[in-house]
């Protein structure tokens, strides 16, 4: 039991992190709580339900569930990328010199855009989530792990570690790393630090679609509000493992997931959340940096 | 040497000024010149004038940003509707122990922040006020959970009841420039310059014997209590209160109307306060868009007028100076 809601955990834990590892990233770089990431997830969401309805319902590759996927977590990637890149331009960029705070009103107002365009457009009611994934499930030691979950960790897996060779081995990711570290001089050595931060939000807003698809799936269910919740555990996940550390974004979502699973099946499901923003607080105070916020001193 | 006052926020007291006149006047002739539909929404405004005044205590004057300022809000609401509940208590007791209990949780709250450095508290603060919420939400025994209190008894002041839009609204009023005074003499009192210190520079301001924690906790129980008495208020006009007024979402909005009536600035914040509440109300006609064209506004306030309709440039160092600082040390 307890095993199998670990694994339960480490699920949601996934998910979290994937949000948060943009997150993390966004701040790292441009000092913005990025506050409609969140939003980011929902629309790539939006966008795989339309994409799956609709190939699931022409029957298109030939009724094989997988390409299905493929092509709804791909589609999904790319129109939450063109979201982030446009929510950049338009309420970053502009005060991109301003105070902190500003950036961070202006992020809550593109949230509430975002989730209000969804409501007028349409509709405030749930829409179902076509189940993509290939049914069937594993045991061992007496939990059970379904293909779904195992999709879901491959999935996110394979995001996060071509992110990480990304940032770490490729030109491009140097360049950003740069970025991150100094702008000032990050623009004195020729990189076009607009365009980087553009590439920033393109890649951790395909990432946040593709979780969205994800997650709709396996939950069954999206409606404008969805971002809303996942954006905060997700914020909750960067700080605690460290603000623009992208390794404890990661681990942070993991705890949080685990934690959160943990608590709503063992003590009580509906003050789980109490105690995981109350597990929150006391982690902070204990360690004021985040897990693994001061010992790593590279920010990405 | 003279003291540089560029810093405290301008005083509206210092000669006449008859903008301060004008709008004295026209608040106070109010209820004789519109519909009582009006004077309802006039008391609305009013109530989160106070709200943003509280909490541009704790991030004008201190500088600690929170994000869960509705928390303070609803525990001042619910401490009347919980005493009204168990014990009819009546309001005239009820409004100071909403704003002790508020005071209370403030002081709660600053605990941990002080522990906690700059973008930290931001997370801190959220949670908390979303701890606040789920208790309310979830303890049914206590608050009636998602069904909320109803029924408070009309305030009686010396056998005199308040009962219409008119005397809610005068009594609010009246509060509201209390406040506000106090709000003024605050800024530029000793304990007012103790904050402003703090919040340009901390570590300085310790030097100079600010005693910064024990200040930090004080700006979060002033502010939490006002806030209380928002909430007391509110709980007893609308005669009716449920969690759902209380979350991250009205604290969000507070926030915002401190941000763009100008962070710091006393009169800018009840400016801003009524801006935000003002129209949306407006837009009510067109429902479907009002938000979405609350969310376009703030975005394009911030680009176009980063400090807020009445706030001075010079306010924009606050933030951007503590992020330079950081910038020198690893990434925190």
């Amino acid at each position: 039991m307890l095993l199998q809601q670990v694994i339960n955990g480490i699920i949601l834990g996934f998910i979290y992190s994937l949000l948060a590892m943009g997150m993390t990233m966004v701040f790292g770089i441009t000092q913005v709580i990025h506050f409609s990431h969140g939003e980011v997830f929902m629309i790539g969401s939006f966008i795989g339900v339309g994409v799956a309805v609709l190939l699931t319902e022409t029957g298109h590759f030939g009724g094989n569930i997988l390409w299905v996927l493929v092509a709804t977590v791909a589609l999904a990637m790319a129109g939450a990328a063109l979201l982030g890149i446009l929510v950049d331009r338009t309420c970053y960029r502009p005060i991109r010199r301003s105070p902190r705070i500003n950036s961070l009103v202006s992020a809550i107002g593109s949230s509430i855009f975002i989730q209000q365009a969804v409501i007028l457009t349409l509709g405030s009611k749930f829409r179902i989530f076509p189940f993509l994934f290939p049914k069937g499930e594993i045991h061992f030691l007496g939990s059970m792990v379904s293909y779904a979950q195992i999709w879901i960790v491959i999935i996110s897996l394979f995001l996060m570690v071509v992110f990480s060779i990304f940032l770490k081995n490729s030109r491009m990711g140097k360049a950003l790393q740069t970025v991150a570290e100094n702008q000032k001089v990050a623009g004195l050595l020729g990189i076009n630090v607009n365009k980087f931060i553009a590439l920033t939000f393109l890649i951790v807003s395909a990432i946040a679609g593709a979780a969205g698809v994800l997650t709709g799936s396996y939950y069954g269910s999206v409606d404008f509000f969805v971002g809303f919740m996942a954006g905060l555990k997700a914020f909750t996940s960067m700080i605690l493992g460290g603000v623009g550390n992208v390794t404890g974004a990661v681990l942070g979502g993991l705890v949080i997931g685990v934690a959160e699973t943990l608590i709503g099946g063992y003590i009580s499901n509906d003050n789980k959340d109490i105690l995981v923003f109350l597990l929150l607080i006391i982690i902070l105070v204990f360690r004021p940096s985040g897990l693994l916020g001061e010992r790593v001193a590279e920010r990405l | 040497m003279r003291m540089n006052r560029s810093y405290l926020p301008k005083n509206p007291l210092r000669r006449a000024n008859p903008w301060l006149l004008a709008v004295i006047i026209l608040s106070l002739i109010f209820p004789w010149l519109s519909p009582e539909y009006y004077v309802d929404l006039a008391f609305n405004v009013l109530i989160y004038i106070i709200l943003a005044e509280s909490l541009n205590v704790i991030i004008g004057f201190a500088g600690l940003l929170n994000l869960g300022h509705a928390a303070f809000f609803g525990v001042g609401a619910y401490t009347y509707g919980i005493l009204w509940r168990f014990f009819q208590l009546p309001f005239i007791f009820a409004l100071p122990l909403s704003a002790v209990f508020a005071a209370i949780m403030g002081l709660l709250l600053g605990l941990p922040v002080l522990r906690v450095r700059h973008d930290y508290i931001a997370i801190v603060t959220l949670g908390f006020g979303e701890v606040i919420k789920l208790i309310l939400n979830n303890w049914t025994d206590l608050t009636d959970g998602p069904n909320g209190i109803y029924g408070m008894a009309p305030p009686q002041i010396w056998g005199f009841a308040i009962r219409s839009r008119t005397q809610y609204y005068y009594l609010t009023l009246l509060l509201v420039y209390l406040i506000l005074f106090l709000m003024v003499r605050l800024a530029h009192s000793r304990l007012g310059r103790a904050w402003i210190a703090i919040r340009e520079d901390e570590v300085s301001a310790a030097t100079l014997g600010v005693r910064v924690d024990r200040l930090k906790l004080l700006a979060f129980t002033v502010g939490a209590s006002l806030a209380g008495v928002a909430g007391c208020l509110m709980a007893s006009k609308h005669r009716f209160i449920s969690p759902a007024g209380f979350g991250f979402y009205e604290s969000i909005i507070i926030l915002c109307m401190v941000i763009v009536g100008g962070i710091g600035n006393i009169p800018g914040v009840v400016l801003g306060a009524s801006i935000l509440y003002i129209v949306p109300e407006i837009l009510r006609e067109f429902s479907d868009f009002r938000m979405i064209t609350v969310g376009v506004a703030m975005i394009t306030l911030m680009i176009f007028r980063p400090e807020g309709i009445l706030g001075r440039e010079k306010r924009k160092m606050i933030w951007e100076r503590a992020a330079k600082v950081e910038r020198g040390k690893p990434f925190s």
